[in-house]
This record gives C-alpha cells, structure tokens and sequence, in this order.
C-alpha cells in the first residue's frame, strides 16, 4: 500500500476546469469544444436532448473515456492517465453517480460492503474501521442499517441511488458528477434524493455537474446550465434566467417539448434563496475563520 | 419492481424447499455412491482386483462370492469394477479441473483485454474447438507414450474452448455492466476487479460448465483406454475393463464388458443431470435479478 496523499486543501479557485474539450468517435463528434469552469460547492447543470452528448462529456470528465482533444483540471491539476497514481489521484477529486442505480452494484455484495468497497483503496484502517465508515455513510444518506445489510435488489430504486451516493462519497471527493442521476425514479423520489444532494452540498461544500434531460430536475438543483446540441454548448447562464428568458430557439424547444407540471417556479424559486443562503455561508466559512454578522443578502 | 421482487422469491422459495425432481435425487444418490465406493475400495472390495482365478472364468453375476460374476481370467468383476472408479473419476476430474483453470484464464484474458489478445484467442479456441478431442489425445500418447498423464492433460487443452468460450462471453456481458465502470471511476485497476467481482459472478456458469464436461472427460478417458492408450494393466479402469472383455463378449459372455460399461453410463447420466440442474437454477436466478 502506497502512503495515501493528503486531502487536497480547498484551495480559493475553480475545484474543476473543462477546457475545449472533444471527443470524437471515429468521425463521429460527440462532444465538440465543451469548456466550463465549475467553483467549490457549486452546482452545474448540463441539459439537451438524447445524444446531444451530454454522457459523453461526463464519461471524460470522470476517466471512463480519453478525450481526443482539451483537458480537464482537477483543484488546479490536470488529470490525465490510466496509470495507478493518475487514477487514484482522480478518483479522490472526482466520482461518479450513474443512472441505473441496480446496475451500479455488484449483485454479490451487500450494500454495506459495497459502500465500503473504495474505502479499502483510499482510506487506510483495518476492516472494521471500513465497516463502521460505511454505516455512518450510509445513516449520512438516510439509509437504515437494515437496508445495508441487503442485497442491492432488495433495495428500491431510490435506496440504491442513495446507497450510490453514499459509495460515491466514501472517498470525500471535491466535485460529484451524476449523469441522469434520478431519470429512473418516481416523481416524488425523485424530489427526495435532489433533496438529499441538496443537503449534502450545503453541508460538505461538494460541486455538482448534473447531466440531465429533465429540466424541472435541473432547475431545481443547479445554479448554471449549459445547453448542448450536437455535442456544442448553444447556451449557457444562470439556470433560472437560461429557463425564463431562453435566447437560443433550441433551448426554447426544449422548454416547449418538456412538460414540468410537478415542479412549481416558485417554491423552487424560495428554495433557492434559502439554499443560495446556506451555500453562500459555507463559502465564507471556508474563505475566512467565520467573521459574525455579515450580511449575505 | 419492488411489488414483485418479494413475489417472485416467494414463489422461487415455495417451489425449491419442499421436493427436488427425483431425478436429480437419483443422480446425486448414485454419485455418492460411486465416490465412497472409490475411496474405500480397498476397504469394501471383496477380493483383490488382481487375483486371477481360471477355474472360475466368465462367471455370470449372482453366482456365490462374485456377485457381478468375473471376467475371462475369473477376477472379480465387483472388486475390479470399485478399484477401477478410483481412475475412472480421478482422470477426469483432472481433465476438469485443469480445462478449468485454462478456459478461466482464457476467456477472461480474452474478455477483458480485447482487441488483437481476443482476436487470437478466440480464433486459437475455434482452431481447437474443432479439433477431435479423441484424436489429439491420441496423437499426444502416440507422442509422450501411454499412461494417464498425457491424455489428461491432451483432454485438457481440447475441453478448454468450451470453457473458454463460456466464460467469455460472459465476462463480455458482466463487464458490460454498469457496476464495472463504477469501481474503474472509484480508481480500481482492471484486474482487480476483474477478479474480485467479476470472476466470482461468472463462477457458477463456471461450475456448471465444469460438472458437464467431467462426463465427457469421463467417456472420452474410457474410450482410450478401451483402445489401450489410457491406464496401463495391471492398473485399470472401467474402460480398460471393457477392453478386456472383448473376446468373452464375443463368445456369448457380455456381462464382465456391459457391467463397467453400465457404470460408465450411469455416471455420466447422473453428473450430467448435475450439471443441466445447475445450469438451470443459474438461468433462473439471473432472470431473477436482472
Ligand atoms: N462509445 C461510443 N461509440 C460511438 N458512438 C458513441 C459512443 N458513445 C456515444 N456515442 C454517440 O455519441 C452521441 C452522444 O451520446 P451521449 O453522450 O450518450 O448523449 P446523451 O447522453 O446526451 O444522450 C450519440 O450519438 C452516441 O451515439
Ligand atoms: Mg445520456
């Protein structure tokens, strides 16, 4: 076992820099000069229709795919590699939530030692550490210790993906990118697990790239968007003035074409002052030792 | 999905616990039978499976003291037919457990490498695959002499697309799965997850694969050694046994060559209703999960 590296220390800049990124599958462009910079505890959106390559920039960003063109830099470094230390050292800063939550889980094992699965390569300690890590993972996610010891498929589809993000946190990465992380769920699940990462993020200053078709979904949990077509970003801005005012015709089809009835403008519109609230004090606390009785208005 | 998951493996427990077809009962009686037969022969057998005795050639079964009756040179067909299981499954299981080892190692290979490594496996595995099995045995004991080791391990390598091709194509299917690219994200290397989550989820097709070609291996060392190119006399097996029996089957007496035959086929019946069991109830508990 090699010395594990030190937690990477918040460091004031970008926590992920994406730039002219593509990505070509024999002539095919799936992802076509992609470039955004995402800050610690913020939450990108990344919407467009089926095959816009929305996946595609996802897979890059979390190693699964070499990108055949531009880069991608993690808390200042560029990650690069499939080498051993180039993959730990991205694993750490990045993970990954897919969308079929059965499917992101070995049949075999219980929930509990699937979550406790990465901390065998990143967190040093004997197995029962491991063991007590992942409950508390899983209580973080709001996962009974009952649920833990099941086989994924007992599990509904809204424990798995919890149990995903649970595993995905283990490692404590700085950024998280979830490709349709709830396209497979209930509405009303749905609304629990947005409110979930919500909490999380609050709480641990991670950042989101949330790659979505469901604009309702990304209105809810993002603070920018982008807006791919063709594997190019049409448009991009704060998500609630991208959703309100789209300038791209493209954008506004897809406004048009998804019906959102379950999500209404303005208790999300409430949420998100309160939440921008929340962050806003996490960023302080973070960019100086808490100084009292600021206004963050 | 979460209504019918309690449903289906009420269902699935409803119908396992209480009966097991009788054949598969059978067949796993008779199994047993042969392998505790195997291991104490020297304990049970009523006499040495040496011991010639010519005034008492040819005996039919149910005569005095020799129950399945004796063989032309008048040995005892019961004790010989005890001592002989010993090779008679041993071979085999060396055949299984070597093809085994070789057809894990490469249909994971070629799973998981892909590109040019997959190319010349599979097209090695279709080259061997439609080899005799019989004949390269025989040309490696026409090479390396006869004795069990040469055609075991000849047997070996030509069981080892079946497995190989098997296992491929499963660990296709399996690391296709979402599951994989979730430990690769983690930072894990190809080969450890490789074989910490993928071999052990291929591993029951792995064994239901290995017990139905222990019945081929099984036949196939029996058919050399019929032809006098597996075990050497005094050493026998059943298919040495048969072998023996030629000229009194020829002379009206079929009962010393159809008695070891009759065990042949009754072993390989019941391993292979082992196998088609457990293949099976794999088939069905993937439908389950997936
Ligand atoms: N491995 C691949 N090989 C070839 N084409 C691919 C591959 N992965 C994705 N594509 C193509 O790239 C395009 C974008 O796909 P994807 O990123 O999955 O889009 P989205 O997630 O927005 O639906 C699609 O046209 C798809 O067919
Ligand atoms: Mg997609």
């Amino acid at each position: 076992m090699t010395e594990p590296e030190p937690v990477p220390e918040p460091v004031p800049g970008p926590v992920l820099e994406v730039a002219s990124l593509v990505k070509r599958f024999g002539t095919f462009t799936a992802v076509d000069d992609v470039g955004f910079t995402l800050m610690p505890g913020a939450s990108l959106g990344i919407v467009g229709e089926s095959g816009s390559g929305k996946t595609t920039t996802a897979r890059v960003l979390a190693g699964l795919e070499e990108p055949t063109s531009g880069t991608v830099t993690l808390a200042g470094e560029t990650v690069t590699g499939r080498s051993r230390r180039d993959r730990l050292r991205r694993a750490r800063l990045l993970q990954m939530i897919f969308q079929d939550p059965y499917g992101s889980f070995d049949p075999r094992q219980t929930i509990a030692e699937s979550v406790a699965e990465p901390l065998r390569l990143h967190a040093p300690g004997s197995r029962k550490q491991h063991r007590a890590r992942a409950a508390e993972l899983l209580d973080q996610v709001g996962l009974s210790r009952r649920a833990g010891q099941s086989p994924p498929r007992d599990l509904s589809g809204g424990q798995r993906q919890r149990a995903a993000i649970a595993r995905a946190l283990a490692v404590r990465p700085r950024v998280l990118v979830l490709d349709e992380a709830v396209a497979a769920l209930d509405v009303s699940i749905q609304a629990q697990i947005l409110t979930l990462l919500e909490e999380l993020r609050a709480g641990t200053g991670i950042a989101y790239v949330f790659v979505s078709h469901d604009l309702g979904v990304v209105r809810h949990i993002t603070d920018e968007v982008l807006v791919m077509r063709h594997g190019r970003v049409v448009e991009r801005g704060a998500t609630e003035h991208v959703l309100r005012t789209p300038r791209h015709p493209y954008t506004r089809l897809l406004l048009d074409s998804i019906p959102s009835p379950d999500w209404d403008l303005d208790r999300v519109a409430r949420d998100r002052v309160a939440r921008d609230r929340r962050a806003l004090d996490l960023a302080d606390r973070q960019a100086t030792p808490a100084p009292k009785g600021e206004t963050t208005c | 999905m979460t209504l019918t998951i309690p449903a289906l493996r009420a269902r699935g427990a409803a119908r396992r616990r209480p009966r097991r077809p009788l054949g598969l009962v059978l067949a796993a009686a008779f199994l047993s039978l042969v392998v505790l037969t195997a291991v104490l022969a020297p304990v049970l057998a009523p006499h040495s499976p040496e011991a010639t005795d010519l005034l008492n050639s040819l005996a039919p079964p149910g005569t005095e003291g020799h129950w399945l009756g004796t063989d032309s040179t008048g040995r005892d067909v019961l004790s010989r037919l005890m001592h002989g299981a010993r090779l008679s499954l041993l071979a085999p299981l060396g055949v299984v457990l070597l093809s085994g080892v070789l057809g894990t190692a490469v249909g994971l290979l070629a799973a998981r490498a892909g590109g040019w490594v997959d190319a010349v496996l599979t097209r090695a595995m279709d080259i061997v695959f439609a080899f005799p099995s019989l004949l390269l045995a025989m040309l490696v004991v026409a090479v390396f002499g006869p004795g069990l080791a040469a055609p075991v391990c000849a047997l070996a390598v030509a069981y080892t697309p079946f497995l190989g091709r098997v296992v491929r194509s499963m660990a296709l299917q399996e690391g296709a799965r979402p599951y994989m690219e979730s430990y690769r994200v983690m930072g894990f290397g190809e080969w450890w997850v490789t074989l910490r989550h993928l071999l052990p989820n291929v591993a029951p097709v792995i064994l239901a694969q290995g017990t139905l070609s222990f019945g081929y291996a099984l036949v196939d060392l029996a058919s050399l050694s019929y032809l006098g190119l597996g075990v050497r006399p005094p050493e026998a097996d059943w298919g040495s046994m048969i072998s023996q029996a030629q000229s009194a089957i020829l002379q009206g007496q079929p009962w010393s060559g159809l008695i070891p035959g009759i065990a042949v086929l009754l072993t390989v019946v019941s391993v292979n209703v082992l196998g088609e069991h457990l293949s099976g109830s794999i088939a069905r508990r993937q439908g389950e999960t997936r």
